[in-house]
């Protein structure tokens, strides 16, 4: 009976609308649609709470069996992130409350530190000053670079504009090989250190990486643009069909007979 | 939320009594705990306001900064030679190391390349020791003042020079590695009170300085004594003529 109501519910059950899944935004291709499941609906990894091990725990009081669910803390991001490099770091409202029983509560938002420094990429070649955070300099550190630490980290991850915007223009320069144009040598050995990045994406998938979802919609829109100027009419097509027919076709042949011949029933053909 | 940092920027920067001490990653936990949610549900979890209080379980930025290896593409002074893997702290390394290619990171890859290429730098190439360089520069910059009795005849000897030097800290092991002007200094003579001369010392038996010293006559009775200050100020006079070019350009070099 169980399994029969479950099967019925599951007919009942009708996906949420999302941007991708609706609207304008439903005709953007599944390129688009995959990176953008993975920027923004994809949780990101727990770094404000330590995740509790296990499937059951009990509980501490009574000893009952409890099954574990970790409930992320929600996190906040403010539009300037999106112009540095932040390591999925965020910002937290909440309360602070003191110890005793008739303490209140105080409003408190937990914000990271922000250090103006310079980052380096190395198949970009280039030096970019820009905001980053402790937790970002060390997971720079800890993939032994800009250019490792975007490249194997996901979109959800990594969460601000700017990231995205690098990592798009890195797997491009990797894809294309425009990267060290004047040293060959160079760019042989950079690409060899990089390249198995690039097994997890197909060439359309880098053509829509890490586009906002207003660019995306502007890049289909460009499309679009393109392939209404290609469009011919159709009298152009069967006109040009109708040409071919006629030159194939003998009527010609037939005009060059006089019409006497036509008229002689014994003449022959 | 952009204006709520703006705010929050302008509050800790005027002294306000609300002083939050560098607010960067810490580890928060719920004092209340969520309720139990349906299994395998879509829906968001429903939060309650108490379920925003949160207590800080740790501070994972005030906690010491662990070291990081680097393996330096060239020699630096006071931190390694070329080809050399170091330990030092993760924001000197990135700061003064990593971002001028002064070293690249110690990744299995890079310390595998590093063992076949860079660690054939030669020992006659390399400076005598790591800090010897620095050694050099702070000895460039320094004008030593050799105090000398005003009152017993005496002739310079190395051994005054390391004295003097010992009276600013710097040690010479060893009266070999000072090496005086060729023509002697003998006193008391009040005419080359406040005059200078250039020593030459040799750090590690391999690099070879010149050094400023200042001449000045000391006495025992207090009465008697000399006034001696700002003496590394004032434009330098030579006791012998043919070392003016040099002391001009050592204190054109210090200055720049």
């Amino acid at each position: 009976m169980e399994s029969r109501l479950a099967n019925g519910l599951k007919l009942l059950y009708i996906p949420k609308k999302t941007r991708i899944s609706s609207g304008i935004g439903n005709r953007l291709p599944e390129a688009y649609k995959k990176f953008y499941k993975e920027w923004r609906h994809q949780t990101p990894e727990p770094i404000y709470y330590q995740p509790k091990q296990g499937k059951w725990t009990r509980d501490e009081k009574t000893g009952a069996v409890i099954p574990v669910q970790n409930i992320p803390i929600p996190l906040k991001y403010p539009k300037t992130m999106n112009s540095g490099i932040w390591g999925g770091e965020a910002v937290i409202q909440g309360f602070k409350q003191g110890g005793g029983k008739y303490k209140s509560r105080v409003p408190y938002f937990w914000t990271p530190t922000l250090k103006k420094t310079v980052v380096y990429s190395e198949v970009l070649n280039k030096y970019m000053s820009t905001t980053v955070t402790q937790r970002g300099f060390d997971l720079i550190n800890k993939s032994y670079g800009l250019d490792h630490y975007l490249l194997k980290t996901s979109a959800c991850n990594l969460k601000t504009v700017l990231t995205l915007k690098l990592k798009r223009k890195i797997l491009m320069a990797l894809r294309d090989k425009t990267l060290y144009p004047d040293n060959f040598v160079k760019q042989q050995e950079v690409y060899d250190k990089y390249k198995h990045y690039l097994a997890d994406y197909t060439h359309d998938e880098i053509e829509w990486y890490g586009l906002t979802f207003n660019e995306a919609l502007l890049k289909l829109q460009d499309i679009d643009d393109i392939s209404e100027v290609k469009k011919e009419p159709l009298k152009v097509k069967y006109r040009a069909e109708l040409i071919e027919e006629l030159n194939n076709s003998d009527e010609i042949k037939e005009e060059k007979q006089s019409w006497l011949n036509k008229l002689n029933p014994f003449a022959n053909k | 939320m952009d204006v709520l940092l703006k705010t929050f920027s302008k509050m800790l920067t005027a002294a306000s009594p609300i002083h939050q001490v560098n607010r960067s990653l810490i580890i928060l936990k719920r004092r209340h705990p969520v309720q139990l949610q349906k299994a395998n549900s879509k829906n968001k979890p429903i939060l309650k306001g108490r379920h925003f209080i949160y207590d800080v379980v740790e501070y994972s930025e005030l906690k010491k900064q662990e070291n990081m290896n680097v393996i330096l593409t060239e020699y630096v002074e006071g931190v390694g030679h070329k080809g050399q893997q170091v330990s030092v702290k993760p924001n000197f390394a990135y700061e003064r190391l990593l971002l001028p290619k002064l070293a690249i990171y110690a990744s299995p890859e890079n310390l595998e390349l590093m063992k076949n290429n860079l660690y054939q730098t030669k020992d006659d190439e390399k400076p005598s020791s790591v800090e010897a360089l620095l050694t050099v520069k702070y000895l460039k910059k320094t004008v030593v003042s050799v105090s000398m009795n005003k009152d017993e005849p005496w002739t310079i000897e190395p051994w005054h020079i390391r004295v003097s030097l010992r009276k600013m800290r710097v040690y010479v092991l060893s009266d070999d590695s000072i090496e005086l002007p060729e023509k002697p200094i003998s006193g008391p003579d009040l005419t080359l009170e406040g005059k200078s001369f250039i020593i030459y010392i040799t750090v590690n038996k391999k690099e070879r300085v010149a050094v400023e010293c200042v001449l000045h006559h000391w006495s025992t009775k207090v009465s008697d004594r000399l006034p001696n200050k700002n003496f590394y100020l004032k434009e330098p006079i030579p006791i012998f003529p043919e070392q003016i070019e040099l002391l001009k350009t050592i204190r054109k070099n210090n200055k720049s």
